[in-house]
């Protein structure tokens, strides 16, 4: 009987110890595919900000240089004019200067909270013209975390990114939903649509991006689209974190 | 010889067996009902032990005043009771597995086996005026062998889902592990005890019997309830 009960504790140990081997094996597994999801997205972020300023801002400022190079002090006419230019081109780069800086900073989310912050970021967009937006907003809203609503406006920016960047729209909607335990995203476009087994690179890493980020809130991310039928994205995020 | 004599007399031909087990029980008792209470299956432990003990006290009182009762009427009082304490028993243990065993299978067949158990019971009440008393007493032990038998297959179920399924509590922390080893060792040592009963009873005098009541029955029924006292002081519900 002795001998019954010491076999019964030694099997059960075992057990036990394979069970939490495996169980930091996936935790140690889950926090490097975070780490790398982290890496990538501060990689992407990156090269975002490296494209803006090679296409847009870099352009503006080498024409007004160019400009500036020709500048003839004799000729009154035309210099005014290429003064006039540089002036346009070097505003030009500020504002996208500008635009890149508030895309970026966060300090309007830790001061005014994700709605506010989303609000400004709508206006921004509306203010290009490519193409109407419609917010709505229901249910009570409700601080969350910094980090989380930090995170959740990075999800819409990519989204709406996308949408000026491929979906070719001219009316979009964002419809926010909050109840007791999870905020559900709604972006709908009436753009192009596209395959999700044959979209490109840059949608395909946006795409990804979004869900990564969607993953790391403990959330799940739902893409319905075809080619043109415009597109909408789902989120669900639950508003509190799901600790171990 | 006092009354008082006579009780000691009555241990001693046991060999204290009784006392100990009954000193287990009643430790048992106490230990659920200062830390346990408020579990649901605590308190069915505890009414069961309780009216386990209650039977015993009787018993003694009924052997050492006996001038007092019609002869016959201890031994009639020992087979009527007997079984009734396995029945309470077992439907508490089976209750008790019905809790923590996560098989469909294995628990709808804890409902059979108590349903047949039941019946046997009652047949025997109802048919014991035409037996005589030594018949009766070999068909209650009979009954108490056919209860420890109904106790192992659940015992095996449970051990067979603590190994299967992964938990992070240490084994001997885990409140059902007690209990479960308790019933365990109890029915496993019981068994031969109560399937034989008749036959060790006509095999010598009444030492012998005493020997084996104490070394099958007596031993691993303390062990039982000082299992049942370590699963109350693990300080987790009883079912884990």
């Amino acid at each position: 009987m002795a001998a019954f009960i010491l076999y019964l504790v030694l099997a059960y140990r075992k057990r036990q110890n394979q069970f939490q081997q495996s169980l930091e094996q996936i935790k140690l597994e889950h926090d490097r595919t975070l780490l790398s999801s982290k890496l990538e997205m501060q990689e992407q972020t990156f090269q975002h900000i490296s494209r803006e300023i090679h296409d847009n801002i870099n352009l503006s400022l080498t024409l007004a240089k160019l400009q500036l190079n020709t500048f003839d002090w004799n000729d009154k006419p035309a210099s005014e004019q290429k003064m006039k230019t540089s002036i346009e081109l070097l505003s030009k780069s500020i504002a996208e200067l500008s635009d890149i800086s508030k895309g970026l900073n966060a300090d309007i989310i830790i001061q005014q909270g994700l709605i506010r912050a989303l609000e400004y970021e709508i206006d921004r967009i509306r203010q290009t013209g490519l193409f109407t937006i419609d917010f709505n907003l229901t249910g009570e809203p409700v601080y969350m975390d910094t980090q989380r609503e930090l995170i959740i406006f990075r999800i819409i920016q990519e989204a709406f990114n996308n949408i000026i960047k491929h979906a070719r729209a001219a009316k979009t909607g964002l419809h926010m939903h909050y109840d007791l335990q999870l905020l559900t995203i709604t972006i709908t476009d009436d753009g192009v649509g596209f395959d999700t087994q044959l979209s490109g690179k840059s949608r395909e890493a946006g795409l990804k991006n979004m869900m990564t980020r969607t993953t790391m809130l403990g959330g799940e991310m739902d893409i319905n689209t075809r080619p043109g039928q415009g597109t909408a994205l789902n989120f669900t995020i639950p508003i509190l974190p799901n600790h171990d | 010889m006092t009354h008082f004599e006579k009780f000691i007399q009555l241990l001693q031909g046991s060999y204290y067996a009784d006392l100990i087990a009954s000193i287990a029980e009643l430790t048992a008792i106490i230990v659920g009902i200062r830390y346990a209470y408020k579990s649901k299956i605590a308190r069915l432990f505890v009414f069961y032990m309780s009216f386990d003990l209650i039977i015993l006290i009787i018993d003694w009182y009924m052997s050492v005043y006996n001038e007092k009762f019609p002869a016959h009427f201890y031994s009639k009082f020992v087979c009527y009771t007997n079984p009734l304490i396995g029945l309470v028993e077992l439907l508490v243990y089976f209750y008790y597995f019905h809790q923590c065993l996560s098989s469909k299978l294995v628990k709808s067949w804890l409902n059979i086996l108590a349903g047949i158990y039941l019946l046997l019971f009652i047949l025997l009440v109802v048919t014991s005026f035409q037996y005589s008393n030594n018949r009766f007493q070999h068909n209650s032990y009979m009954l108490g062998t056919i209860e420890l038998f109904f106790l192992l297959p659940p015992c095996y179920s449970y051990f067979s889902q603590i190994m299967n399924k992964k938990s992070e509590i240490e084994l001997l922390d885990k409140p059902s592990f007690w209990i479960t080893l308790g019933i365990f060792i109890f029915s496993v040592i019981a068994i031969p005890l109560f399937a034989a009963q008749f036959f060790f009873s006509t095999l010598s005098g009444p030492s012998i019997f005493s020997l084996t009541g104490l070394l099958f029955f007596s031993i691993p029924y303390a062990l039982n309830f000082l299992f049942l006292t370590k699963a109350f002081l693990c300080k987790k519900p009883l079912t884990i």
